[in-house]
């Protein structure tokens, strides 16, 4: 669908922004792929577990509970990550034209940003779920977090091509960083220093949300109650 | 025709109740279900966002301007809002009232298991969501200069409720094979996917793939049709071959139904 929506949008206009259309489908096929590594559903498993009280047991367990989460959440970012390389083995098999190849260095520069995206993430979901130590059911915030957060990342569009304000706001907030940013590196579209300028803002964004979940955490599990467990 | 008509009266009946009960259910919760019907909100904006930022750059999209398809995401926003509403999310947890072994419950009940299985909750936020695609859709009248007849606003109507029907249908094939094989729900969710089709203007996609998504896999029925049909771009007979999908995909939804019964086995309770 979205090669038939660009493909009549790219017959009236040879460019799109700073984007043609091999670039614009690369971009959202990427998004696709990428989409894996911010699917997970740790922000729900682990506000269920606090809600249920389940979470007791965590707090006894002779090992670290964010570790043992971020193991299961990259363990299914992996599958979902592999099964999704489909659709762009799809896309290099049947439809290369419509692909715009990365250069070498980028390429590895992309492949080093996906663990970096995937803690980000967790962090966000870390924050999310913290939520439920002060709320009881986070299934309705989540719903507007996620549905805010993936647009603001680039999912649909790439932010350079937002009405003005909203571009604004977009490259204010972490959210680019888990779909635009590393989908400019790939698709070239960032001299040298653009790239390590923002690799350092992501890495200092990793920094600032560990410390937001830090001291959210330590608040919400002093707050945190389970009775009968 | 005697026993039909007790029949429809007596699931009208039954479904006032479960109404009522949805109603009061939502009640309770009325701030969760409320803040739940805004995220659609968040949703259509994005859309809104998005065809306004390609509208800033082209004059129309498969031939149709930006208020034309404004009034076609409406349009569609109603099929999956009531959809929502009365069966889609009944249909797609069947999965879930297997497992809980609450189907054996629904097959024990003087009532067609279908219509239960089918029509057993309302979900009200769907109701909220079908209010975001009322505004849109009467936004867009305002900036569309055009003129209907009476007829062309009763075909447009009679075509959202094809179009509703075909869904109906559509998703109660998904969901028998849910009966047969319990684990199933995925194809739900590829239905889901295959509904965005429709949210564009049929123009843009290639004559083949056009033809299959009306007839095949009919999602260009649910808001491309009635939209096109009231703005005129296409004509009366395309009610009476929408009226022949229609035909078509209940007959395939009935056997489908009944096969799906047939293979089912409890696997709880």
């Amino acid at each position: 669908m979205v090669i038939f929506i660009w493909k009549n949008v790219f017959a009236q206009t040879k460019s799109f922004g700073s984007y043609t259309l091999p670039k614009m489908i690369t971009y959202l096929v990427m998004a696709q792929i990428i989409h894996a590594l911010n699917r997970h559903k740790s922000a729900r498993t682990i506000a269920e577990e606090i809600k249920s009280g389940q979470f007791s047991t965590a707090l006894i367990k002779p090992y670290n509970y964010f570790v043992w989460q971020f193991s299961w959440a990259t363990a299914s970012q992996f599958i979902e990550l592999l099964t999704m390389d489909l659709l762009f083995l799809v896309f290099l098999v049947f439809l290369p034209q419509y692909l715009s190849p990365p250069s070498g260095s980028n390429l590895f520069i992309f492949i080093l940003l996906l663990p970096l995206i995937s803690t980000l993430n967790y962090l966000l979901n870390l924050i999310l779920a913290g939520v439920a130590f002060w709320v009881t059911d986070i299934r309705l915030f989540s719903t507007f977090v996620v549905l805010a957060a993936n647009f603001l990342s680039g999912e649909m569009l790439p932010i350079d091509l937002f009405p003005a304000f909203l571009e604004k706001l977009a490259r204010f907030l972490p959210f680019q960083y888990r779909i635009f940013f590393p989908i400019s590196v790939y698709n070239n579209q960032l001299s040298g220093p653009k790239i390590v300028q923002g690799i350092l803002v992501m890495l200092g964004w990793i920094i600032t949300l560990s410390l937001i979940t830090y001291r959210l955490w330590q608040k919400g599990i002093k707050k945190y109650e389970a009775v009968g467990r | 025709m005697k026993l039909w008509a007790a029949k429809t009266k007596h699931r009208l009946k039954l479904y006032r109740y479960i109404l009522i009960l949805s109603l009061k259910e939502t009640f309770i919760f009325r701030i969760n279900t409320l803040l739940v019907g805004l995220a659609p909100l968040v949703w259509l904006g994005t859309i809104i966002i998005f065809l306004t930022t390609l509208f800033a750059r082209i004059s129309t999209l498969g031939s149709w301007q930006f208020w034309e398809i404004i009034l076609l995401t409406g349009v569609h926003e109603i099929i999956f809002s009531l959809s929502w509403a009365i069966f889609s999310s009944n249909l797609r947890n069947l999965d879930r009232t297997i497992d809980r072994g609450e189907f054996d419950l629904i097959l024990t009940k003087p009532v067609s298991p279908r219509f239960l299985a089918t029509f057993q909750h309302f979900n009200t936020i769907g109701l909220i969501s079908l209010v975001n695609s009322l505004v849109l859709i009467t936004v867009s009248f305002f900036h569309l200069s055009f003129s209907f007849t009476f007829f062309r606003l009763i075909g447009f109507i009679l075509l959202i409720a094809i179009g509703l029907l075909i869904s109906l249908h559509l998703h109660t094939l998904a969901t028998s094979l849910t009966l047969a094989f319990i684990r199933a729900k995925s194809l739900g969710d590829i239905l889901w996917e295959i509904y965005e089709i429709g949210h564009y203007p049929a123009e843009i996609y290639p004559t083949k793939i056009r033809y299959f998504f009306l007839t095949a896999i009919p999602v260009l029925l649910f808001a491309y049709l009635p939209t096109a049909f009231l703005l005129g771009k296409i004509n009366y007979p395309w009610i009476i071959f929408a009226l022949i999908i229609l035909l078509l995909f209940s007959k395939a939804a009935s056997f489908a139904w009944a096969w799906g019964l047939k293979k089912y086995q409890s696997i709880s309770s």
